[in-house]
């Protein structure tokens, strides 16, 4: 070979040397280290001058023994070793895994050692991606197609992620727009970037569900980017929020439902019994006007005067006419007034269970506030008195049925906050319409709300009412429904002088929705 | 001699003259009053006697319950009725402390007009007053002592109706509480039949268990009348007895109603000799000179206790004669107590015996294939409660 040859060889090597992702090391027979690449100082964290003639068991310190192993069987005549993944000592606390790759030469051996923990960490964090997260997970290229699906997106969805790549995931598990409207793959809501968005995806057996799902995008090489979407099913979670607000309104119902009870009892009762005056009132008259016939008939031509009004006096008497006349106008008066309480009774009971659609409407706050009051009536009323204190309001765009809940709420907890008390206690109830916004207040003078758990008041189910008179569940479902409607609830409070709750509500509903 | 006064108590004036109206009717009967509070209620029972108050239950200030045990507790002769349309669950076992008749609104006036008129009939007595006084002042009637095993078992959280139906079988003094309550749809739904374990099942255990917690607590543990304890206990025993004989002697029909008067035979002498502290006459069987029978007769008819339940108490002790067309409820319970007489004791007097004869030749007793004589020492035997074992 000449020195020419020589030359070229070297710089093929050392061009292949640097060309390799991790360092080579060429040991002779008695696995002394002739020739060391940069890469392979840097791997094992040794200079080439602490390494070139010394052999591996000394020079490599930190070596495992493993490496040190692989290097003898190799050289003495050993299959060459490809791959192999061992740990080697951390450096600064940092575990490192190697891999080894290592061949025999004619008169020692070469080693391919590279770090490949970064890699390994990175395969490990996108198989807990993959195979373990609880979230589905998919990612898209810049057409929509599916380039990867995780374990748990394949589990919720039916489908394998080899039955879906490459297709469109917008036309295969994204429902249609809930107008109908065939919302094309383009106008995908999850083509753009987005936090915490509410969608339905479609089973591969056709069965709806809920997601709330994330999307960022994700840069594969040059152009329009793909996307990474990740989504976790909330059909559950849903329900039960659904059925916490229904328990809620069951709950009010029926501790409203014993008081209704009461509310329509008392005038049924009263008519029943004035009715029944009547009745009696009517036969009477009816005695007396026979009488009065008989006096006026013809055949008593003879009688006297005296006589006549005699008699007639004397059937007057019997009838305690003064009394019927006097009450009988009352009985009606009454009859007719208990009737209409009834009557403005049930039609409050229909207006306050208004069931909501699904869209807001314009709606008269002052009015369900009345009609809640009606409802609750028998909530309150022997315990306190209650001033209503209304402005003039713009009609609101709210779900009506679900302010009405939290009307009541805040009354009924204003109502329980007089518990304890000698006298009747006082609730002004006011309205006030103020820029964009409304403003009502519940004002109590009850016992007040201790600073200590002012905070917690609107979690869920918490509660200081004994067992069996509340589920902790009234404020936590006015919060949510006052976010809902883009406003909010407060509450100003002075343990043993009472409280009052604000709430604010834009007049034209949730600015964003 | 003046006319009865009837008291009503509403804070909805309106139900008040709804109510003077309706009774009107009745203006030449009774003397009616009314009054929109409990403290006004309180005023004009101290200012004159009244027979009857009727009270709303909830109301401002003083609500019905409180009235009721306050007027009960200081004019133990007048007769309490509650018309209401609602009562708190809280309330509700207060409220059946406080009250002898409970009435719903809407109630119409013949219901109510009928259970005042009730309440204004005494029960004969040589002193009806004073054995209205003594009934009426009646909330609750204690447990025997050493009876209170079953009453403890009714109280444990996982008690089943079979429990607390036993348990209201071995307490007389729940027997007569549950037998009151059932009468009303206050305290749950209507039993199929007025046994004690039909009003069980029908009230709910947890109602029931309410109730003996209360009856519990509202009577004030003044002890027993001295002595009196050895006497309880016989009354006890015979009353288990023949509530287990009944069950034979009696017709199918009559059979629940037979079993609460066997019962209750001898409530008379729970009601006073608990913590009493008037004259008692052991021998006699009398307090303040009212035989024992009247008073709870008195109490039965207080409560609404169905009315053959109350006969068959009142009649317990009068020779029966039997129609031949069925012993009846009192006919049954007189044939079971003299039967489970003889077998205790060993001996009638005569009279007794002649009349004894007379009932086994009956034939309701004739058609069914029983030694009569055999079934009431079986019966008293079971009724003892160690001797099992050692009586035979």
């Amino acid at each position: 070979m000449t020195i020419d040859r020589t030359a070229e060889v070297s710089a093929f090597l050392e061009a292949a040397e640097a060309a390799v992702p991790g360092g080579i090391a060429f040991l002779d027979g008695d696995l002394r280290f002739v020739r060391v690449s940069p890469a392979f100082e840097a791997v094992v964290g040794e200079p080439a001058a602490a390494l070139i003639g010394r052999p591996a068991s000394g020079a490599l310190t930190a070596a495992p023994g493993r490496l040190l192993d692989v290097l003898r069987e190799v050289r003495g005549g050993g299959a060459p070793v490809s791959d192999l993944r061992i740990d080697a000592a951390p450096v600064a606390g940092r575990r490192r895994r190697w891999r080894i790759d290592c061949r025999p030469t004619p008169d020692g051996v070469c080693l391919l050692l590279s770090d490949v923990t970064e890699e390994e960490t990175a395969a490990a964090l996108r198989n807990a991606f993959m195979r373990d997260m609880p979230e589905g997970l998919y990612t898209v290229d810049d057409a929509g197609r599916l380039t990867s699906l995780n374990r748990a997106a394949s589990e919720m969805l039916g489908w394998a992620e080899s039955e879906l790549l490459g297709r469109s995931m917008h036309d295969t598990v994204h429902r249609p727009a809930a107008d109908g409207s065939p919302a094309g793959v383009d106008q995908c809501a999850l083509r753009r970037p987005a936090a915490m968005t509410e969608e339905v995806f479609v089973r591969r057996d056709g069965t709806p569900f809920q997601v709330v799902c994330s999307v960022a995008p994700l840069h594969e090489g040059s152009g329009v980017p793909g996307a990474v979407v990740t989504f976790r099913d909330v059909t559950e979670a849903r329900r039960a929020d659904l059925e916490a607000h229904h328990d809620q309104k069951l709950e009010s119902l029926g501790r409203l439902s014993a008081g209704l009870a009461h509310e329509i009892n008392t005038p049924i009762q009263f008519v029943g019994d004035n009715t029944r005056f009547l009745a009696d009132a009517y036969e009477d008259m009816w005695q007396l006007l026979m009488v009065y016939r008989g006096c006026l008939a013809p055949e008593l031509g003879e009688m006297a005067w005296d006589e006549r009004t005699a008699r007639a006096r004397e059937a007057e008497e019997k009838a305690d006419v003064e009394y019927l006349v006097a009450e009988i106008p009352a009985a009606v008066r009454q009859t007719l007034d208990g009737v209409e309480r009834v009557a403005s009774l049930v039609r409050a009971m229909k207006s306050f269970s208004y069931k909501d659609t699904a869209e807001q409407s314009y709606a008269d706050l002052n009015e369900a506030i009345r009609t809640t009051l009606t409802v609750a009536r028998n909530e309150v009323k022997y315990v306190a008195d209650v001033e209503l204190d209304l402005g003039d309001l713009p009609e609101v765009l709210c779900h009506r049925g679900d302010l009405n809940q939290v009307f009541l709420n805040l009354l009924v907890n204003a109502a329980d906050a007089m518990e304890g008390r000698e006298q009747r206690g006082r609730i002004e109830i006011s309205t006030r319409s103020e820029g964009p916004e409304v403003v009502i207040r519940f004002t109590d003078d009850g016992c007040g709300i201790p600073e200590h758990i002012r905070q917690s008041i609107f979690d869920p189910f918490f509660t200081t009412k004994g067992v069996g008179k509340g589920s902790g569940q009234g404020l936590a479902l006015a919060r949510a429904v006052l976010d809902r409607h883009g406003g909010s609830i407060d509450v100003q409070s002075e343990p043993g002088r009472g409280s009052t709750f604000t709430l604010r509500l834009p007049v034209n509903g949730r600015p964003d929705a | 001699m003046s006319r009865p006064r009837v008291l009503f108590v509403d804070d909805e004036p309106r139900i008040l003259d709804g109510l003077r109206r309706s009774l009107r009717a009745r203006r030449h009967d009774w003397d009616m009053e009314f009054a929109t509070s409990g403290a006004q209620a309180l005023e004009m029972l101290a200012a004159a006697a009244y027979d009857v108050i009727v009270s709303d239950m909830r109301m401002p200030g003083m609500d019905g319950a409180e009235l009721l045990t306050e007027a009960g507790r200081a004019y133990p002769g007048l007769a309490r009725v509650v018309l209401s349309g609602h009562i708190e669950p809280e309330a509700i076992v207060q409220v059946a402390m406080a009250g002898h008749r409970f009435l719903t609104k809407p109630s119409d006036a013949d219901s109510l007009t009928a259970v005042v008129d009730q309440l204004l009939l005494r029960t004969s007595s040589p002193d009806p007053a004073h054995a209205r006084r003594l009934a009426g002042a009646v909330r609750s009637i204690p447990d025997l002592p050493g009876h209170a095993g079953a009453v403890a078992a009714l109280r444990a959280p996982d008690a089943t109706v079979e429990t607390a139906a036993h348990a209201a079988v071995e307490d007389i003094g729940l027997a007569a509480k549950l037998l009151q309550l059932s009468t009303s749809r206050f305290f749950g739904g209507r039993p199929r039949n007025y046994s004690i374990g039909s009003i069980v099942r029908a009230m709910g255990v947890p109602m029931v268990q309410a109730v003996a917690e209360a009856g519990h607590r509202s009577w004030s543990p003044a002890g027993w009348y001295p002595g009196s304890e050895p006497l309880l206990e016989a009354v006890w025993r015979h009353a288990r007895a023949t509530a287990r004989l009944v069950e034979q002697v009696a017709s199918p029909a009559n059979r629940p109603h037979a079993e609460a008067a066997a019962l209750l035979q001898d409530v008379g002498h729970l009601i006073c000799l608990a913590g009493a502290a008037g004259p008692v006459d052991l021998a006699a069987g009398t307090r303040d000179g009212v035989p024992f029978r009247d008073v709870a007769v008195e109490m039965l008819h207080l409560w609404g206790v169905p009315a053959p339940i109350a006969v068959a108490v009142a009649q317990r002790d009068t020779p029966h004669r039997p129609d031949p067309a069925g012993l009846g409820v009192a006919g049954a319970v007189r044939a079971a107590h003299l039967l489970v007489t003889r077998a205790e004791s060993g001996s009638l007097t005569g009279p007794q015996q002649e009349e004894l004869a007379l009932l086994l030749a009956h034939p309701q007793l004739q058609a069914q294939p029983v030694d009569w004589h055999r079934a009431a020492e079986e019966a008293a035997a079971q009724a003892e409660p160690t001797a099992c074992g050692a009586a035979s």
